[in-house]
């Protein structure tokens, strides 16, 4: 395939990148079952699972705390738990990928929550602000273009006030109750816009690949 | 049964995206037990986050793999568990059998079962013994095993692995003389001055060495060894070599 740039990409995508559902139908399962070989020990197994999620947990965990450095050691805390506790992985409760993504999504967030605990409000300031610009900074890949064109284009489905709950919580860490009092608005609202948002969000990507 | 929590099913947007109080959190832990359908919400929510977090993909540095491929060895991963999901295992699953007995069985077992960077010496002890039960895997990976280790008597060596969660010890004795015909090594409980039977020690594969496991380990503080009739004794007949169990209880 073709770079965005006209040269030529191999077709080994680099490390945390794989291409879309259509070129990759069997994904889920195989992960799943290479998460049930890696709770058994087997680390090749295991390399498989990072080779196909670490950019999306490197990537959220970046998104959430901003740092590189942080970001990297969520990366790494993230990985060793599933490692851990790769047992508990049930495909009857989901997919192998929100499995694990789940984990690395609430990691960034705990720790975005205990800086937040000890940190002064002009940090909160920069952490919003960081938040807004963010978007245009994601590096433009040409495997996960698909993706993110799915994905950007659902976010902008929603009302600006869904967008902005979704931004708020998802992206940036806050609880719902948080976002609640920097917008300025009851909880309910909140609440009701998460929860909305969510759904369009989910009927507009789609389920599982 | 509670009054069902209403109110929850409005939390599980929030609760797959991570933006709850810790308290809300366990709240809705609690009602996705009772509520299959907000189990269901939160499965596709999750699956929906999953998809913006791929979107947000970027290239980790290299070292990270290489980091990960050098300590996971080393990290001792929870064994996969027999019961259905969801149910909380507080005892092995053999623990209700009658009579325990130590058994080893024929089948190998892929996992590996580790005890911990500090222990890596050890490891070879216990893989051998411990690639043929599951049993002593689930002791082992036990979130509180502790491991202690010393010399019995003048030639013998004895490891313990014991967990007070489980209330059982893991024991392995190198270095003892088999037992005379009719005979055998019979574990005790040491704890203050009393002392009570704590089961056989069986002979295994490994020409050096006994192991056995013994449950109800109590308060007791120390194991003893004798040699006794094989089928056991309620008291010891000499005065027994004596280990310590942990050095980690009250810790």
């Amino acid at each position: 395939m073709s770079g965005k740039d006209g040269s030529q990409v191999e077709d080994s995508v680099p490390a945390g990148h794989r291409p879309a559902d259509e070129q990759n139908p069997g994904g889920g399962r195989e992960l799943g079952d290479r998460l049930r070989s890696a709770a058994r020990g087997d680390l090749s197994a295991f390399e498989g699972v990072y080779r196909e999620l670490s950019g999306a947990v490197y990537g959220i965990a970046l998104r959430v705390v901003c740092d590189p450095a942080q970001a990297e050691e969520v990366a790494q805390e993230v990985f060793t738990e599933v490692w851990r506790v790769a047992a508990r992985f049930d495909p009857a409760a989901g997919s192998a990928r929100s499995w694990v993504l789940t984990i690395a999504h609430r990691r960034a967030v705990d720790r975005v929550r205990a800086e937040q605990a000890s940190s002064e409000r002009n940090e909160t300031a920069a952490r919003l602000a960081a938040a807004a610009t963010a978007e245009d900074q994601v590096v433009d890949e040409v495997a996960h273009r698909l993706d993110r064109e799915r994905v950007r284009r659902c976010l902008n489905v929603l009302t600006d006030g869904q967008r902005e709950a979704v931004r708020l919580t998802y992206y940036t860490g806050y609880t719902q109750r948080q976002a609640a009092e920097l917008l300025r608005v009851p909880l309910t609202t909140v609440k009701g816009r998460l929860r909305d948002g969510l759904i369009r969000l989910r009927d507009c990507i789609g389920g599982e690949r | 049964m509670s009054t069902p929590d209403h109110a929850a099913h409005g939390l599980a947007a929030a609760y797959a995206l991570d933006a709850l109080e810790e308290s809300e959190r366990r709240r809705m832990e609690e009602h996705l037990q009772h509520c299959s359908d907000c189990r269901r919400d939160v499965q596709e929510f999750r699956e929906t986050a999953a998809r913006l977090a791929e979107a947000e993909s970027r290239q980790p540095p290299a070292h990270l793999w290489d980091h990960l491929r050098r300590t996971l060895p080393s990290v001792r991963q929870l064994p996969p568990a027999a019961e259905a999901p969801g149910e909380q295992v507080r005892r092995p699953p053999w623990w209700h059998a009658g009579r325990l007995a130590w058994a080893v069985a024929a089948a190998a077992l892929a996992a590996t079962v580790v005890i911990g960077a500090v222990y890596a010496e050890q490891r070879a002890r216990f893989t051998e013994l411990a690639e043929h039960s599951e049993k002593v895997d689930a002791l082992i990976a036990s979130g509180d095993a502790s491991m202690s280790e010393g010399e019995l008597g003048e030639d013998a060596h004895a490891t313990i692995v014991s967990s007070q969660e489980y209330d059982m010890a893991f024991v392995v004795v190198e270095g003892l003389p088999p037992a005379p015909e009719g005979m055998g090594y019979q574990m005790w409980y040491v704890e203050g001055g009393e002392v009570r039977p704590a089961g056989m020690l069986q002979p295994s594969e490994e020409d050096d060495m006994q192991s056995g496991i013994c449950t109800d380990l109590g308060s007791a503080r120390q194991l003893g060894v004798t040699m006794e009739p094989s089928g056991g004794m309620p008291e010891p007949s000499g005065t027994p070599m004596i280990i310590d169990v942990s050095h980690d209880y009250g810790a």
